[in-house]
């Protein structure tokens, strides 16, 4: 400012006497420590360190010797490995599916055609989500207990006789397993279904009634693809849990019989905590993970990641 | 009461140039309107102003001052948003003082303030309502009663009635400009209806993709237009183009040759032009209805469609093969669609521009 | 809402949802049901047994210290929640508001924790609470359990961040707040029932989780309710009606929780709290 008249200068004084106020200086980015730093700590150092350790191997005097890949063939040699993939797999294939199915059908009959009801079945189908998973284990393992269950006793209404219990024995425990699964999230499914189905915009519901569209043909042709991007979410969700999958397991079966429900969890517990041996439970830890980012990445890239919005897609190319 | 000025102000998103380099004056309580048509930067360019948006080169002075640099609340500026932007969670009182409460301003100043403001726009009994209690109107005048509390240097107000029905509107710019009388404030007003900038402001800036056109007042505007653009969008109907041949740029009076053939004469004082490629423009409430074919500058044509608005008429006609808008200010009950009609441009109401 | 619905399919859509839930509640009830039957039932296979007695109720409170294992949960929970709400509306503000440089590819890494399995990590965490000292300790839960929940959270704010009209940020600016306040006195009341929804959903997972917990709480004063079913069912092993009756216990808090707040959590999610 070259021609500054004196009466200019007194006004220009005017802001440094003032509070000097800046909106968004360097100290917003204090606005992103607390996150960056759990994330540092908790997770992406965790990480690092199994990663790291998972080419180690541990002698029994604590000195750890560096093995290569040694432990991933170790690993991968390994038969229950093999019986925990296949586990996995048999729990996202079935447990996925059939909860959206059972959930955006209760959802969808609960959000068009119901009225007084609504929140009832609403927070009702939705209890078993937030029942402790541990009481929720104990008491499945009590309804499939022979003699005194209450399942081997129904079942028997209809002409099937249990000898044994369905978690006793090796070609049934898994699904019995994720007979519960499903039980207890199914609900999840429904809720968010509610809130799609909720979130219709009315005038395309509407328009396509003036088209004719009614009941499954509106259901099928209109609010199924609509509904698309729950689907989406509750995939991703769906994976994710499959791989967290371990409080039921654990209690009721432990892996067992013979490792036959073997799950992720429960694998690298065992190895980890109750055998003690670190370097193959680090090297587990990171198949999961490495498996996780590319199930996560296939997805991503396939359907988009509905449940992270914008930013979040084009971070992920 | 401040002055607005800005330097050789533009702006880029990116590689995307909103505005090239552009000066403005807005001089002590003067109420200044920006116009132009969707996307050509006057949102923008009034926050640059605001300071909510920095410039990428050039700056911004108030009263003199550089405040390129500033916050909103150092500039001595207050804002009207298009949207309101009332806080949704805060009752009427507490979303007009919420700038007081921010500067840590006393309880009873305050509330002397926010009634003040209150009593000014007629408000007194909404204020221990919720914003989406409000009907339009109420809401816009909740938006302006937050502005003045702060008492501004500079009002910025971003298309301040567009969200209103047209009778609320009508009602809203007689409120502005009462509003405008008792606070003597500068006023810069965006705003797409341009009968809103003909009645409320002093001065009308307009812009078209990023550049300013023209800046004058109302009646200038209107009278002088700078260019094809200014003359087609002040003025509704608009302005009618007919595209010509200088054929006779020496006398007193210019002839221009049309597409059909005929010639016009035209008074040479609007436009220095002496040959070459023009565009002839004629207001339609400045076409006059002609009865005999053949005295000058006539041109003939059907009637399309009459529109009769009550106190004029609207005749859209066919001029062989071009579209031309009439307005008379009579209700002309015995012209209908369809009727061979004479229109004559008086040669002092046309206007030439150069393409 | 809807109109012109037959009464008759009206009434067979509500026979089949009661029938259906009817089912679903089963467990739920057959769980109730063992708590409540005297010694010599306990092991009829039945859903009901009459006559319905408190008898188990009574022994267990008598006998146990659920209460402080509902105060360590509590604690540990309402630690978690308050943390993973404080870090990540902070965080989402940084990335939809305030627009930080970097913050978008921060933004991007914080998501990849989304898919992370809490298998994967338990042993590294497991170690390096061990040289933290914090084995047996409520921080030894809470921040892994904030750490994990975080991702989750800041998705859902910044997408309702995002939704909300920029115009307020920007008034709040005009108005005099710098980002800190913009934070506090707008952006916070703005997003509510995301945040509900938010608070809400860690508060049932952070009460829930089992893996991390069983591995970092073996000491009875911190374990919290979750993992106290194991030792339960090893000592009510001859008296299931005792078991159940604790079991009943540990899961009836959240519970009444749930069906206290569900209206606020299902209006969080019905407000789009969750994209899609
Ligand atoms: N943040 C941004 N990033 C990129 N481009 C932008 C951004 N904001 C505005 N623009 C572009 O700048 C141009 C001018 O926008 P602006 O909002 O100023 O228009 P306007 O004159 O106010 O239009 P309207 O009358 O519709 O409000 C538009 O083309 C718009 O697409
Ligand atoms: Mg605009």
């Amino acid at each position: 400012m070259p021609t500054l008249a004196s009466q200019g200068e007194t006004i220009r004084l005017q802001p440094a006497t003032r509070r000097s106020r800046r909106f968004a200086g360097p100290w917003t980015y204090l606005f992103l420590a607390p996150a960056v730093l759990l994330f540092v700590v908790f997770i992406a150092y965790p990480i690092v360190w199994v990663a790291c350790q998972s080419f180690f191997s541990e002698d029994r005097d604590h000195t750890a010797s560096f093995v290569g890949l040694e432990t991933y063939w170790a690993v991968l040699g390994d038969p229950v490995f093999w019986i925990v993939v296949r586990n996995m797999v048999l729990w996202g294939l079935i447990t996925i599916p059939v909860q959206m199915l059972i959930g955006g059908t209760v959802a969808y009959f609960i959000e068009r055609h119901t009225n007084a009801w609504r929140g009832f079945f609403r927070t009702m189908f939705f209890l078993p989500v937030v029942t402790s998973v541990s009481v929720i284990s104990l008491v499945w393992v009590q309804i499939y207990a022979p003699y005194y269950g209450i399942g081997q006793e129904y079942l028997r209404h209809f002409g099937i006789i249990m000898a044994s219990s369905p978690i006793g024995d090796p070609s049934t425990a898994i699904y019995a397993l994720i007979l519960v699964n499903i039980w207890q999230w199914t609900g999840f499914s429904m809720l968010m279904y509610v809130a799609g189905i909720a979130n219709l915009p009315t005038e395309v519901l509407d328009a396509a009634r003036v088209d004719g569209a009614r009941g499954l043909r509106l259901a099928w042709s209109i609010i199924i693809p609509m509904l698309m991007p729950v689907t989406k979410s509750l995939l991703l969700l769906g994976i994710i849990g499959t791989l967290q999958t371990f409080p039921v397991v654990q209690l009721m079966t432990g892996g067992g019989p013979n490792h036959a429900s073997e799950v992720f969890g429960t694998y690298v517990f065992r190895t980890s905590f109750v055998l003690g041996d670190t370097g193959k439970g680090a090297t587990i830890s990171v198949i999961v993970l490495v498996l996780a980012l590319i199930l996560s990445l296939v997805q991503i890239v396939y359907l988009g990641a509905d449940l992270a919005p914008s930013g979040h897609k084009e971070e992920s190319r | 009461m401040s002055k607005l000025e800005l330097k050789a102000v533009s702006k880029r998103f990116g590689a995307v140039e909103i505005f090239s380099p552009l000066d403005l004056t807005v001089e002590h309580g003067e109420f200044c309107a920006l116009v132009g048509p969707s996307g050509c930067g006057k949102s923008t360019l009034l926050r640059i102003i605001a300071g909510l948006e920095p410039p990428s080169s050039g700056k911004v002075l108030i009263d003199d001052e550089d405040v390129t640099g500033q916050e909103p609340p150092d500039r001595g500026i207050a804002m009207v948003f298009q949207s309101y932007a009332l806080y949704p969670h805060m009752k009427v009182h507490e979303n007009v003082g919420f700038g007081l409460r921010i500067a840590r301003r006393s309880a009873e100043e305050i509330k002397s303030k926010v009634a003040a403001a209150a009593q000014k726009l007629r408000l007194d009994a909404l204020l221990d309502r919720m914003p989406r209690e409000l009907s339009g109107g109420q809401r816009q005048r909740v938006a302006i009663g937050r502005a003045i509390t702060r008492d501004p240097r500079i009002f910025l107000l971003d298309e301040p009635l567009s969200n209103l029905d047209a009778a609320l509107r009508g009602g809203m710019r007689v409120e502005i400009a009462r509003l405008r009388q008792s606070l003597g404030a500068t006023m810069i007003y965006v705003t797409h209806d341009q009968v809103e900038a003909m009645t409320l402001a002093d001065r009308i800036v307009v812009m078209n993709k990023g550049r300013i056109e023209q800046i004058g007042a109302p009646m200038e505007l209107y009278h002088h237009p700078a260019n094809r653009f200014v003359a087609s969008f002040i003025g509704s109907p608009s302005m009618n183009f007919f595209e010509a041949d200088v054929r006779d740029g020496n006398g007193d009076e210019l002839v221009l040759r049309l597409a059909d053939g005929s010639d016009m004469v035209v008074d040479r004082v609007i436009s220095p032009v002496t040959s070459g490629r023009v565009t002839l423009g004629i207001r339609p409430e400045h076409v006059e209805l002609g009865t005999a074919a053949g005295t000058g500058n006539c041109m003939p044509g059907t009637v399309v469609v009459v529109e009769r608005l009550g106190c004029d008429t609207l005749l859209h006609i066919d001029a062989t093969g071009r579209p031309l808008v009439m307005r008379q200010p009579r209700d002309l009950a015995g012209i209908h669609a369809g009727e061979r009609v004479t229109c004559r441009f008086p040669a002092e109401a046309c206007h030439v521009f150069l393409n | 809402m809807r109109r012109h619905h037959p009464n008759i399919s009206r009434i067979v859509i509500h026979a089949a949802l009661f029938a259906l839930l009817a089912v679903w509640m089963i467990p739920e009830v057959y769980m109730l049901s063992i708590g409540l039957r005297t010694p010599d039932q306990a092991f009829d296979a039945t859903l009901m047994a009459w006559p319905l007695t408190l008898d188990n109720f009574a022994t267990v409170i008598r006998d146990n210290a659920i209460v402080s294992f509902f105060l360590n949960s509590l604690i540990v929970t309402l630690a978690t929640v308050a943390i993973v709400v404080a870090c990540s509306t902070l965080f989402a503000f940084a990335c939809a508001v305030l627009h930080l440089r970097w913050s978008l590819v921060l933004y991007a890494t914080l998501l990849t924790t989304l898919m992370v399995p809490l298998a994967s990590l338990v042993l590294p965490l497991a170690i390096l609470l061990k040289t933290f000292g914090w084995v047996n300790t409520y921080a030894g839960v809470i921040f892994p359990y904030a750490a994990l929940g975080a991702p989750f959270a800041v998705v859902v704010l910044k997408a309702f961040m995002e939704d909300s009209p920029k115009e307020l940020f920007e008034a709040a600016r005009v108005d005099g707040c710098n980002a800190w306040q913009t934070y506090w006195h707008v952006a916070l009341p703005l997003i509510r029932p995301a945040l509900v929804f938010v608070g809400i959903w860690q508060f049932i997972v952070t009460w829930n989780e089992f893996f991390l917990a069983l591995i970092i709480l073996t000491r009875n004063e911190v374990k919290t309710l979750t993992i106290v079913p194991m030792q339960y069912s090893g000592l009510y092993m001859a008296n299931p009606g005792a078991l159940f009756a604790v079991l009943t216990l540990i899961a009836l808090p959240l519970i009444l929780l749930y069906v206290v707040v569900q209206r606020a959590f299902v209006r969080g999610l019905l407000a789009g709290a969750v994209k899609g």
